[in-house]
């Protein structure tokens, strides 16, 4: 299925914000939503045929139409982006020609977190000396790489690679809580990776997975060994495992629509058993240090395959010491053969070659990155349309993730407002997410260079941080389904796992930071501090409605219920007191909006 | 964080001024706990428990190689055990013995870096049992091997094993947890209606959800609930109006329903458990730095409100990451079992300082076992493993199960050396929640496999526990 074929209806369904309270007498300003009494005669009615939404008088009255347009951008650009700056939004909002905005985002430059890592901890080091001296130490660390991920979400315009980069971090998961050396290149150099892949084709994609030295340490298939009966040592399984589990296969055999299959008995058919996984060890043997550090090779160290994970350079991927790879036939999946006789890496690609076209990596790509675009519960005609596209780009080609990233953002079920009415539409906002969002549209850039934070502070809080994962099985579960309406309507919410307690304290709390001690990122050891930017909430904090309907436009799409318009306007209107009236109308506002569930729920 | 909070009442203090007055100057939101209050006071006339019984469940998760957590050490079963191991095997000389009855003639030692597990043992306090793993039925290896016994949906998978570990249901997916089905079931007894018999220090986990009971998430050292709430001036009385109204709230969208009803829950009992912890005074037991002793000292501070908490029964849950060593074992095992094994000897040491030691039973869970085979320098992932049992109230000092041979070609081994397990995991999981206090006919519905290993009537399945204590 193309694109394009749909693209021209999607345009024409353009959402409307609800209108509300009408019934009420005010005074206050007008384009708020308050229209009775109020005639206007000079905006045209003008219609076009393909709209669904018109301009109309009673849409200028109420700023209705401009709204929508921007209402529409936003929503857009929270799926694709994690959200936009204002003036993104704005942008967008003129045109509302999503297919050109993700073309011109595929088409830019790309952000190099390891360049970008680098120099992070370069500046970083400069600016510790230049505080504490150059006698004092200052490592290297995993800090670097978030300093870096910040950094770019706050100031890189690929925007939409930085997002499906982030998207596949949460598939194909490393974590640095774990034996990843405790510097900011693995990291910086996997995440790389899957910057230069996250529009290419997925076929390279898990090629390079595979031979990075980044998951060759968090998956241990780095230097793996052939059996050796002898001393009954076999080898290691863990990456054979997850490679099927869960970077490609899943353990069930699925349908095209990403339904389960089922055999005579009603059963869900295995996709692959204990033997498969020993057999696809065996393939995942050999590969060792492709390169080793600056520090390592000073110090004349060899490069062999015994060279260990503490001096291997991780920007070079792992190489195939072909001694030390299981030599035989091998079975995977039942019946595909990887015949004897080939050398390592061959013995690699066919086995990837298996696995990438297996039925069911199609569909089961396909929902992981619905899921974390666009929704939680994506319809089984969603799943095959975009599977479809993962099985033939339109031109031939297989496993395309661009045009699959395209396709899922285009998709009707993602964009016609009609889904929005639907009760299973949406999800829960990660809080990665939601910290972007907010960072990039109220992070103070008049006097801002760095936009650093080591995360520390925000994972404690909300169990998230880029490539922190706890386990290879991401921060939540594909199949996660919380007590209450979604467990019983059978439903999933993967987010939800991290929302407890804990964490929906957490988050708030950061909010409180953010709005009450006015600081968005700090490194208080460097002195630095990214303050949010509230000039423009200010100028609009005199009028309640005003700064709701901006908090609404640019952290709800436009989609605040009118009860909680209701109860934050209250709030401000009761703020009537004291020489920091609007500051405090300001902060109130931004922190109600950020804790209330039509900010965490993107629908 | 403020220490001024609004006035949220114990539910103590509550019952003392129940009235108009009392309720007229508090918040929306406290009128509403009040108001559950008023109902479990008044209107409910169920049995509440008349005494207290506290489950801690430690889950190594990852997959703990616990055959080199329990070691034989006699000559016999070390040599199966060192030469099915390799060079993952712990030196016999470095063994620290455990003082028992031999089982099937064989005598166990633990980790060289496990000298408190080893006293706690020795001292009767701490039982281990062996070679449990999650089963349906019993299987032999012919069975297994022929396809003809029913296994574990998703053996040998994390997400899967981790998950039947805390459910006890290795036949189905189920995502509610055994604790989570007790609370179901016997939660509504605790005289304290607001906050959730299940306790995680670990955040949300299968274990400890049920179909209705949902855990409350606490840290190990951190503050509770809204920063500013309560605070006593107009700025954060007009905002905590403004969190109220938006918390209770009804949403008609399930997610937004769903994010709300945690955050009120949150809100609600981290004030009323914040406000009950404050008295607690403290310890006399020193606690090491790490993550887990806080947690396990957080959860003494917690067992120690349990009156004015009005709590009967708990359940405590803390996932203790990082036992997944494909890599590395034998070094990762040094530098992490230290941190266990110190911190179950200060839980006990505090638990004994409450006088609670014959009330609160801690017990270890894992995805699964690991394989006995090396493959370089770790071990990938298999099915039994061996798992203790900590209190007052265990028949410490014994091994219980079976402690097969170790021996590669021994008719409980498959390929790559992973073990059939002798006992199963609900056998296990039974016997805690008989001695927690689950009727009978409660445990086989909680367990549904556990027919196929235990007659009801017949004493505890496994006996590890003392029923008179």
């Amino acid at each position: 299925m193309s694109f394009n074929k749909f693209s021209s209806t999607i345009l024409a369904i353009f959402c409307i914000s609800t209108s509300y309270a009408q019934l009420e007498v005010y005074d206050d300003y007008v384009g708020g939503g308050h229209s009775q009494d109020i005639i206007i005669s000079t905006s045209s009615s003008f219609s076009d045929p393909e709209w669904i939404d018109n301009s109309a008088p009673i849409k200028t009255i109420n700023g209705e139409g401009l709204d929508g347009r921007k209402a529409d951008a936003a929503r857009f650009l929270y799926q694709a982006a994690f959200g936009g700056t204002r003036s993104d939004i704005e942008e967008l909002a003129e045109t509302l020609d999503f297919e050109g905005w993700i073309d011109e985002q595929m088409a830019l430059p790309i952000t190099n977190f390891l360049s970008l890592t680098r120099q992070s901890y370069l500046s970083a080091k400069q600016r510790h000396e230049s505080i504490n001296g150059t006698s004092t130490e200052y490592s290297y660390n995993e800090s670097h790489f978030q300093y870096a991920w910040w950094q770019a979400a706050l100031t890189r315009p690929d925007k939409l690679r930085q997002r499906i980069a982030f998207a596949l971090s949460e598939i194909f998961v490393i974590s640095t809580n774990s034996d990843i050396r405790n510097d900011g290149e693995g990291p910086a150099s996997y995440y790389s990776m899957l910057m230069s892949n996250a529009f290419g084709n997925y076929r390279d994609l898990i090629e390079e997975v595979t031979y990075h030295p980044a998951m060759g340490i968090y998956l241990s298939h780095f230097r793996n060994r052939a059996t050796d009966l002898e001393s009954n040592i076999y080898p290691d399984e863990n990456f054979a495992r997850e490679l099927m589990q869960l970077f490609s296969l899943g353990l069930f055999e699925l349908k095209q629509n990403g339904t389960l299959r089922e055999d005579l008995n009603g059963n869900p058919i295995p996709t692959y058993d204990a033997e498969d996984i020993r057999n696809l060890a065996k393939v995942m043997t050999g590969l060792g240090a492709g390169g080793l550090t600056d520090e390592a090779i000073e110090d004349g160290r060899d490069l062999n395959f015994n060279s260990t994970a503490n001096i291997l350079d991780y920007t070079v991927p792992m190489v195939m010491y072909d001694d030390h790879h299981e030599e035989g036939q091998k079975i995977i999946l039942g019946d595909k053969e990887i015949p004897e006789g080939q050398t390592g890496e061959e013995d690699i690609d066919l086995a990837l070659d298996y696995l990438f076209n297996h039925p069911n990596t199609g569909p089961f790509i396909a929902r992981r990155l619905i899921q974390q675009l666009v929704k939680s519960n994506p319809s089984p005609s969603y799943i095959f349309d975009i599977a479809q596209t993962f099985n033939d780009n339109g031109e031939g080609v297989r496993g395309d993730i661009a045009t699959v990233i395209k396709e899922i953002l285009l998709h009707e079920e993602a964009r016609a407002c009609l889904w929005k009415e639907e009760p299973s539409n949406g999800k829960l906002k990660s809080p990665v997410g939601r910290y972007v969002e907010v960072a990039r549209k109220f992070a103070d850039r008049a006097n801002t260079t760095y936009y650093w934070t080591s995360g520390f502070t925000f994972e404690n809080e909300t169990y998230q941080l880029p490539l922190s994962s706890p386990t290879v099985f991401n921060f939540y579960l594909p199949d996660y389904q919380p007590n209450g309406d979604i467990y019983d309507q059978g439903l999933y919410a993967p987010e939800f796992e991290i929302h407890n307690s804990v964490t929906s304290m957490g988050f708030a709390n950061q909010a409180d930071v953010w709005a009450r001690q006015n600081r968005i990122f700090s490194i208080f050891e460097l002195d630095y501090l990214v303050p949010l930017n509230q000039d423009f909430l200010l100028v609009l904090a005199k009028y309640p409605e005003l700064l709701v309907n901006e908090m609404d436009n640019l952290l709800c799409n436009g989609d605040m219920t009118a009860e909680t318009r209701n109860t934050i306007r209250l709030a401000l209107e009761e703020i009537n007191f004291g020489s920091e009236l609007l500051q405090s109308r300001v902060e109130i506002a931004f922190y109600l909006t950020l804790i209330s569930p039509d900010f965490a729920i993107q629908k | 964080m403020s220490p001024k909070k609004k006035t949220i009442q114990s539910r103590r203090t509550f019952l003392k001024n129940t009235g108009c007055a009392a309720l007229a100057s508090t918040t929306i939101l406290s009128s509403l706990i009040n108001m559950k209050a008023i109902a479990s006071a008044t209107l409910d006339k169920k049995e509440e428990f008349s005494d207290y019984k506290a489950l801690v469940c430690i889950l190594l998760a990852g997959g703990a190689d616990s055959h080199n957590m329990l070691i034989p050490r006699g000559g016999f079963e070390y040599n199966e055990y060192l030469t099915t191991r390799s060079n993952l095997a712990i030196p016999q000389s470095q063994i620290l013995p455990l003082t028992h009855p031999p089982v099937n003639g064989k005598l166990f030692g633990v980790h060289p870096e496990m000298p408190q597990t080893q006293s706690l043992f020795n001292s009767g306090k701490l039982a281990w049992i062996s070679n449990v793993g999650t089963l349906i039925e019993p299987i032999t290896k012919a069975q297994y091997e022929s396809n003809s016994a029913l296994t574990p949906l998703g053996l040998f998978s994390h997400s899967d094993q981790i998950k039947h570990w805390q459910t006890g249901r290795p036949g189905d997916r189920s995502s509610h947890g055994w604790a989570g089905r007790m609370a179901d079931l016997i939660q509504s007894q605790n005289a304290n209606s607001n906050l959730s018999m299940n306790i995680s220090l670990s955040g949300n986990n299968f274990f400890q959800s049920g179909e209705n009971a949902t855990e409350f998430c606490i840290n190990g050292s951190r503050d509770f609930g809204l920063s500013g709430y309560g605070t006593d001036n107009n700025y954060h009385a007009i905002r905590d109006e403004a969190i109220n109204e938006i918390l209770e709230r009804d949403y008609v969208d399930i997610y937004k329903k769903t994010y709300i009803n945690t955050m009120k829950k949150s809100l609600e009992g981290s004030l009323e458990m914040e406000e009950a912890l404050a008295s607690v005074e403290d310890f006399n037991t020193q606690f090491s730095n790490t993550d887990l002793s806080n947690q396990l000292k957080m959860i003494a501070k917690v067992i120690a409100t349990r009156e004015e908490l009005g709590f009967g029964r708990q359940t405590f849950f803390i996932n203790l990451g990082g036992w997944d060593h494909h890599d590395e074992i034998l070094e990762s095992q040094q530098e992490k079992l230290p941190i266990l094994d110190s911190a179950l000897g200060e839980f006990m040491s505090v638990l004994e300082e409450l006088g609670v030691e014959n009330d609160v039973t801690t017990f270890t869970i894992s995805d699964f076992g690991r394989t006995l085979t090396s493959n370089g320098d770790g071990s990938d992932h298999a099915w039994g493993g061996n798992a203790m049992v900590m209190g007052g109230a265990v028949n410490g000092g014994e091994i219980f199960g079976d402690c097969p041979s170790l021996e590669l070609g021994s008719d409980l081994m498959l390929p790559r050396g992973v073990l059939i397990p002798t006992t199963s995991a609900s056998e296990y999981f039974a016997e805690l929640a008989a001695w927690f206090g689950v009727s009978q006919g409660d445990i086989f519905e909680i367990f549904p496999d556990l027919e196929n290993f235990y007659s009801p009537g017949s004493g505890y399945p496994i006996g590890f526990m003392d029923p008179n204590v």
